[in-house]
């Protein structure tokens, strides 16, 4: 029994000091004025109605739900056909499309959106030169932050691909191949067909993948930021209001900004597993049929 | 013959040319997945072996000639360095995370005490908490502990990873007690039970937790940009984007950057032709 608590308590105590403390301590400093040092000053809630008061709290909150649920839409259809595909017997190579799918997720984040940079830069990038174009592909925000989303499906795919393909190991493969010998029609009779199968495959990595998304930083800052700066809040998340305010000194607005992403972080998780709940009847009630 | 006979051969023409139709549908679509996944990594490599002005006036192109002086270029500005930052964290949290997840994930399945249950409730409890609503606090409070700029702020906050503790759980559920009530019997202690039974019983959940460790620790950008972006301690991921041409205002050094993506593309790519199934296991583990 001493043993119990004993081999629980590293992991305990390290979460403990180095991230429930410093969320509740964020909490607090949430509600006062800090610029780091000195005394905080208690301020009530006028650090978050500063931050609801702000445009670009409102346009980095759209960016950050623009990515999420445009990203996630263009990936599951791509990701769903390719693993349908591979698991196929019709195909072969198995081993071969499975890594070769999977392989920009093995890529690091930073590097893959310096390329990204160098794909879509205006003057000196390779779409542009390749076309002959000069379309500011990463200037005008309007572009941007589609470009971000492509880069966040181009790295996503393989993910939804290994976690699909998973799913379909449970699935009769005859299922698929009929289907698909079938022609282009048949790939929605497919999905139909195969989604419901997948429910709690699918739902796992929609949650997953809808409340990491939230935190989105790395790829739109990276991409549109030169020399490792943030993002203007036109392509910006919410994350840059707490990097911004961290690095100007702003510690209360910083922590308000957190606590709102944290905040929304569960919102869109009960949102999107409620949402499963829903069709998942809908589902059970075609079957029954 | 009779029109029966000659409706169904037509139907199995058909039959046929649709399965062929599919078939060079299905092999398109693979064909056109494997070049758009792998083209930014070969031109990631090929415009590393150009010179930094090559790659503005011929992006697209072959390297002619071709250069290493990229390379030489991440050496003499401090990459080396990072790149050793880097691995340091990554490596030495991703073994310490393991372990750690593993001792707790032990206790929390096959010891039984009061309050097993609840800790485990209040630990994923907090799994949707981004690590942003933690920092305000963590910064405040650290900096006054001469934290920032170390390894240590990039490598002990994420020893007790969650999700981590999770995967262990979920794996030593299957494992049955009562090969660990047999070992008891016999009189072992429970640390002899964890590093004898349970370690090489529970290796491919922890193989799997390991890459994943690593794959994100590598990837971590947000918390060491801001914790810990001294060039001393500042993993490569914070360093690359600044490498910039000082005297063409900030246009980025875009060949030698290229060269430092390949640097920090390798170990990923090793670890992943190394480890394969443990890598693609590890992203879906939750649902198996």
């Amino acid at each position: 029994m001493g043993a119990g608590y004993l081999f629980v308590a590293p992991f305990v105590v390290i979460f403990a000091v180095f991230s429930l403390w410093p969320d509740i301590y964020s909490l607090v400093l949430s509600f006062e004025k800090y610029s780091g040092y000195g005394r905080a000053v208690p301020v009530g809630t006028a650090n978050y109605r500063a931050l609801l008061g702000y445009g670009a709290f409102w346009t980095q909150l759209g960016n950050t739900l623009f990515y999420w649920v445009v990203h996630a839409l263009i990936l599951i259809p791509i990701a769903f056909v390719l693993a349908v595909i591979v698991r196929s017997k019709l195909v072969r190579g198995r081993k071969f499309w499975k890594p070769v799918i999977f392989l920009p997720q093995v890529m690091s984040i930073v590097a893959v959106s310096l390329v990204f940079e160098t794909l879509f830069s205006q003057k000196y990038g390779v779409v542009n030169s390749v076309f002959g174009t000069n379309i500011a592909w990463l200037t005008n925000f309007a572009i941007a932050r589609w470009i971000v989303v492509l880069l966040l499906v181009w790295q996503g795919v393989g993910f939804w691909f290994v976690v699909f393909l998973a799913g379909l190991t449970g699935v009769d493969p005859a299922v698929e191949e009929a289907a698909m010998v079938d022609g282009a029609g048949t790939v929605r009779r497919t999905i139909s067909i195969l989604v419901p199968m997948m429910k709690n495959v699918l739902l796992f990595a929609v949650v997953i993948d809808a409340i990491g998304s939230m935190a989105l930083y790395t790829q739109p800052n990276v991409l549109t930021a030169q020399g490792g700066g943030l993002a203007v809040p036109a392509v910006g998340t919410l994350s840059n209001l707490v990097v911004g305010n961290l690095e100007s000194g702003t510690f209360g607005e910083s922590a308000a900004a957190g606590w709102l992403l944290f905040i929304l972080t569960i919102l869109v998780g009960a949102i999107v597993f409620g949402g499963f709940r829903l069709s998942g009847g809908r589902f059970g009630r075609g079957r029954q049929r | 013959m009779t029109t029966a006979a000659v409706g169904a051969v037509r139907w199995e023409q058909t039959a046929r040319s649709r399965r062929k139709l599919g078939l060079v549908v299905a092999y398109g679509l693979l064909v056109v997945a494997a070049i758009v996944s792998i083209y930014p990594l070969a031109l990631m490599v090929i415009n590393s072996l150009k010179s930094n002005n090559q790659v503005l006036v011929n992006p697209a192109g072959l390297p002619s000639p071709g250069t290493l002086s990229n390379y030489g270029a991440l050496l003499s500005r401090g990459q080396l360095r990072a790149f050793a930052n880097s691995l340091i964290v990554a490596a030495s949290t991703t073994v310490g995370a393991v372990f750690i997840a593993a001792l707790a994930g032990y206790s929390l399945t096959k010891v039984r005490f009061p309050g097993r249950t609840i800790i485990f409730i209040c630990l994923v409890a907090t799994i949707m908490v981004p690590v942003q609503t933690a920092m305000p606090g963590f910064y405040a409070e650290f900096a006054s502990l001469h934290w920032i700029n170390t390894y240590q702020i990039q490598i002990v906050p994420f020893l007790a990873p969650v999700f981590g503790l999770f995967m262990v759980r979920q794996y030593l559920l299957g494992v049955p007690d009562s090969l660990v009530e047999a070992a008891r019997m016999d009189g072992a202690g429970e640390w002899r039970i964890f590093a004898r039974v349970i370690l090489p019983i529970a290796k491919p959940a922890l193989a799997a937790l390991a890459v994943l460790e690593f794959l994100l620790m590598w990837n971590s950008y947000l918390w060491p940009q801001v914790m810990a972006s001294a060039p001393s301690v500042a993993p490569l991921a914070v360093t690359l984007p600044t490498l910039t041409d000082s005297t063409l205002g900030i246009v980025p050094l875009y060949g030698t950057i290229m060269a430092g993506s390949v640097l920090a593309t390798v170990p990923l790519l090793i670890v992943f032709l190394r480890y394969q199934d443990a890598f693609m296991t590890g992203v879906t583990y939750g649902n198996t």
